[in-house]
């Protein structure tokens, strides 16, 4: 069948539940009620649509093997996500995608995962996990480092506890600024990864967070000996169009919507505007 | 298939083609300076036109176009919107014609864009060749933008009473049996033709210093280069020469509503890859925050990224940039400088 | 949900701004059915103390209209700067440069004393504004975006590049290459290019761009043929108004 659809025409989807995680994000199920099926790989993202406000690139933070609902997890930032915030269960949104490529997980088996979650970085990381827990067996290792920068911001508190019960997980939480209740871990997340003991041959570490974290991370990893190939990062980028059009998101020679937005270290080391 | 048609019949021709499209030609629009738009009768300058101030593109990629509509009231209704309509564009220069060319390339690589290969499917390419430099700006040879094989249906050479007619497509052999006067063209105006091209080799002065192949790599080692600093101080961060460019094609994309707050449209406009806040993301960070990072993105599209990705110069020469510049920043110039720098190193 | 109640406010201008709101015609009649004109001095005669939203033109010249403004800013949830005036200072910002006693005197003669004169400044200057509506005058399709913004409860499209970006999309021929000079290189754009449409140089009534380049741009107009003095006052008819001063 030829498929004579628009690049820019979105699904119409329906808003299935809204959670509030924290004053900042809320996380949205949102489904086209059995018109698409959801097939993703983890690490994708959707151009999500609210009309007469405009659209916005959001990662999947749901599990790769639900294919009935896709779940966003959504900080207030500007317009179009201040606008979906207002919306209720029931009310129908726009969205494109999967978009982009989503980390290698065929490549990713057999090995012991490191998982670096800055902030919202663990919305995408989230869906990753979900992968991970579900095929256990296929992997190593399971290390998740998460840090905020409150405990007031800490995303997904019941998967957190959940993982944390689960024994094969190593799980490490830390906030920068503690209140009186944290008892906690505190201090930048990086700081957390001198003292973890890798197999650096058989590690990836997969690395989602705010611009600065990068930099830091990279360093620690690579005192790690972490094989370049074996650090992928997830780049944040102005997006319009999210199929490599429009140009917004462009890092040197390289688009993120269309050939990330994860990328190894041994590309982006290449890329001088990258970290 | 070539053919000749007569210069009194070319007139015939482009009204005949209006039968069935919308044919736009060149105009002037005050002395030196031109503009394609749509014309009544033909009365295009072919002969010394220099590049019109936008490019042909904006009849496949116009300045503001509508991708969706939509009314979220009672319920959310989206429709895509794909606009086309049967149209020539007659007098196209050999810069622009590589210029659709690649905006074909950009346009159908990895995903196909409808909004633009509809109109293109539906657009007819009558070129004019050039047989001298049209003006001090151009560079086309230089480029390898100067001889064109293909990316039109027909390329007119004027021969002086006559118009030599290449025919490129079988859309182009179509038109020209129903909608011209012609003679079949004969082996020696075959050699003419290529007298004539031999004979514009050289003419043009403007050049860069290096092969056009080496510049991708010469780009990619010319990130710290003194030049883009000094472009910082000089450029005004302006955009003009994104607009002008035939080959330059991102985009913004935003929605409208009416003024009844439930319908609306989604529309896409030019962007300016010089321009301030085209990468800055909602946390305020910029990742081009000056005018020579904007700059040095700028001229590694065209020489660099886009090279490398789709293997051809994505300038294709034009000089329009250079001309429109306010501060003259000349891309002949800058590639030089880079070029000689990266050969002192 | 109830209408918005908006109020129209006039300060030192010629209120020509909201003159360009009154030719919206049948606009207008589709904006009324969104929010509720209360006070409007160049429409209408009654005025109401009660509304959420204040659209306010002109600057802020005398210590009367202080007190004013800021009346205004206490009573409105959203106030909007009406054109350049009100944005940037505007013209009025010229006589800035002068004693304010002399200006005075060649306003008012020899009534000069009777009146509270101040160094002119934009609304800005003395509230916080949420809104601008740039332009000397305004365009009417920004002002409708701006409505809507406010409706829809998000930042207004107003353009943050240049006039040059709007000028070229309509195939204007640059000025620059006629022999004239123009600000549009330095100037905020959202006015469709008007005046180097027809064919007048852009003196930068919509204010500067962000981070502009103001001494390439300087040079560009002394190259052709400006001395120094003329170009600074090409900058100062709109720009006059320091914030530092
Ligand atoms: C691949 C990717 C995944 C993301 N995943 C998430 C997520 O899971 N959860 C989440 O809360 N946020 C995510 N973001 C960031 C989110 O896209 C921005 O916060 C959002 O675009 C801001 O849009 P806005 O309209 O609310 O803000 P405004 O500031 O009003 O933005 C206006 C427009 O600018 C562009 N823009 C501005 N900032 C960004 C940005 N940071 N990235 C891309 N485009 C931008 C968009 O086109 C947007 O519509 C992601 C960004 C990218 C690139
Ligand atoms: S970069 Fe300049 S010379 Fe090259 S194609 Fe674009 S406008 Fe023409
Ligand atoms: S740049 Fe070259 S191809 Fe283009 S019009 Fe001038 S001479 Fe012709
Ligand atoms: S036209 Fe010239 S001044 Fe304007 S952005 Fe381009 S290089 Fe800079
Ligand atoms: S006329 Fe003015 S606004 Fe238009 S392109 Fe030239 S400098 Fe820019
Ligand atoms: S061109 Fe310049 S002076 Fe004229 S309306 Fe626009 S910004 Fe104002
Ligand atoms: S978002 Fe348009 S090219 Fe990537």
């Amino acid at each position: 069948m030829i498929n004579n659809n628009s690049l820019y025409l979105p699904e119409i989807a329906r808003i299935v539940s809204v959670r509030q995680l924290t004053e900042m994000e809320k996380y949205f199920e949102i489904s086209t009620e059995g018109k698409k099926e959801f097939s993703f790989n983890p690490g994708q993202f959707v151009q999500l649509s609210v009309f007469g406000i405009g659209e916005a690139p959001i990662s999947i933070s749901s599990s790769p093997f639900n294919k009935d609902t896709v779940g966003l997890c959504i900080r207030r930032m500007g317009d179009v996500t201040t606008a979906i915030h207002k919306l209720e269960i029931g009310a129908s949104v726009g969205i494109r995608g999967p978009l982009g490529n989503g980390f290698p997980v065929r490549e990713l088996k057999g090995k012991d995962i490191l998982f670096i979650a800055g902030g919202l970085g663990l919305a995408p990381l989230r869906s990753m996990i979900s992968y991970v827990l579900e095929k256990r067996k296929d992997f190593g290792r399971i290390i998740i480092l998460y840090g905020t920068k409150s405990p007031g911001e800490l995303l997904f508190r019941d998967d957190l506890e959940t993982w944390r019960q689960i024994e094969d997980i190593e799980l490490i939480i830390t906030v920068n600024r503690p209140d009186k209740d944290w008892t906690g871990r505190t201090g930048v997340i990086t700081r957390f990864i001198p003292s973890l003991e890798l197999e650096p041959q058989n590690t990836y570490a997969l690395v989602v967070g705010p611009p600065v974290m990068y930099k830091y991370a990279l360093l620690e990893l690579q005192e790690k000996l972490i094989p370049e190939n074996n650090i992928i990062m997830s780049l944040e980028r102005r997006m319009k169009c999210g199929v490599g059009k429009c140009g917004h998101c462009q890092i040197n020679g390289v688009y993120v919507c269309l050939d990330g937005p994860e990328f190894r270290y041994h590309t982006l080391k290449f890329l001088s505007e990258a970290i | 298939m070539r053919v000749l048609i007569d210069k009194k019949d070319i007139g015939f021709f482009f009204e005949s083609l209006k039968e069935e499209n919308t044919v736009y030609g060149v105009k002037q629009k005050e002395p030196g300076f031109y503009v394609f738009d749509e014309a009544e009768t033909f009365s295009d300058p072919l002969d010394k036109y220099t590049p019109t101030l936008l490019p042909p593109k904006k009849y496949l990629f116009p300045q503001k176009e509508t991708l969706l509509k939509f009314s979220t009231t009672p319920s959310l209704k989206v429709k895509q919107l794909i606009e086309f309509k049967k149209q020539v564009i007659f007098g196209v220069r050999p810069c622009d014609i590589h210029g659709i060319k690649l905006l074909d390339k950009v346009f159908t690589t990895d995903h196909e864009d409808k909004n633009y290969t509809q109109k293109r499917a539906n657009t007819i390419i009558i070129g004019i060749d050039c047989m001298k430099p049209c003006y001090k700006y151009a560079y086309c040879e230089s480029v390898g933008c100067l001889d064109v094989e293909d990316g039109f249906d027909v390329l007119l050479t004027d021969m002086g009473d006559c118009f030599y007619a290449l025919i490129g497509t079988a859309q182009g052999e179509a038109i020209i049996r129903k909608n011209a006067r012609f003679i079949n063209a004969n082996k020696s105006d075959d050699e003419k033709i290529k007298c004539m091209k031999e004979e514009r080799r050289g003419l043009f002065e403007n050049k860069f210093a290096t092969d056009i192949s080496n510049l991708p790599l010469l780009f990619k080692n010319a990130d710290n280069d003194p030049v883009w600093d000094e472009l910082n101080d000089r450029c005004l961060g302006c955009g003009r020469c994104n607009i002008v460019c035939p080959t330059c094609y991102c985009f913004d994309v935003f929605d409208c509503v009416d003024l009844n707050m439930s319908s609306g449209e989604r529309c896409r406009q030019w962007d300016a890859c010089t321009l301030k806040d085209f990468a800055v993301v909602a946390t305020g960070e910029n990742f081009r925050s000056t005018r020579g990072q904007r700059l040095r993105h700028r001229f590694n599209r065209k020489f660099n990224y886009l090279m490398t990705k789709h293997n051809t110069s994505f300038c294709v020469g034009c000089g329009r940039c250079s001309r429109s510049c306010p501060v003259k920043i000349d891309v002949v110039e800058t590639v030089n400088a880079v070029v000689n720098n990266r050969k002192t190193k | 949900m109830s209408k918005i109640k908006a109020a129209f406010f006039s300060f030192t201008s010629c209120e020509g701004c909201q003159l360009t709101v009154l030719t919206l015609e049948e606009q207008l009649l589709e904006l009324v059915e969104l929010i509720d004109i209360v006070t409007f001095r160049e429409a209408m005669s009654e005025k109401s103390d009660v509304y959420d939203l204040a659209i306010v033109e002109g600057s802020i010249s005398r210590n009367s209209e202080i007190t004013q403004v800021k009346k205004i800013r206490d009573t409105a949830k959203v106030v909007v700067a009406l054109g350049a005036c009100a944005t940037i200072g505007g013209v009025n910002c010229l006589k800035n440069q002068y004693e304010m006693d002399a200006v005075k005197k060649i306003v008012y003669g020899s009534m000069a004393d009777n009146f509270d004169t101040i160094p002119a400044r934009p609304i800005e200057a003395v509230i916080k504004v949420d809104y601008k509506i740039h332009g000397c005058p305004i365009d009417k399709d920004e002002f409708v975006e701006v409505v809507k913004a406010i409706l829809q409860e998000r930042k207004p499209r107003i353009p943050e590049y240049s006039v040059c970006v709007e000028c070229q999309m309509k195939e204007n021929i640059c000025l620059f290459e006629k022999g004239m000079v123009c600000l549009g290189p330095i100037t905020r754009a959202g006015c469709k290019a008007i005046c180097p449409t027809y064919n007048d140089g852009c003196v930068g009534c919509r204010g500067l761009i962000d981070d502009p380049n103001v001494s390439s741009h300087k040079k560009l107009l002394t190259d052709h043929g400006l001395t120094i003095d003329e170009a600074i006052a090409k900058y100062m008819l709109f720009g006059s108004y320091n914030k530092n001063a």
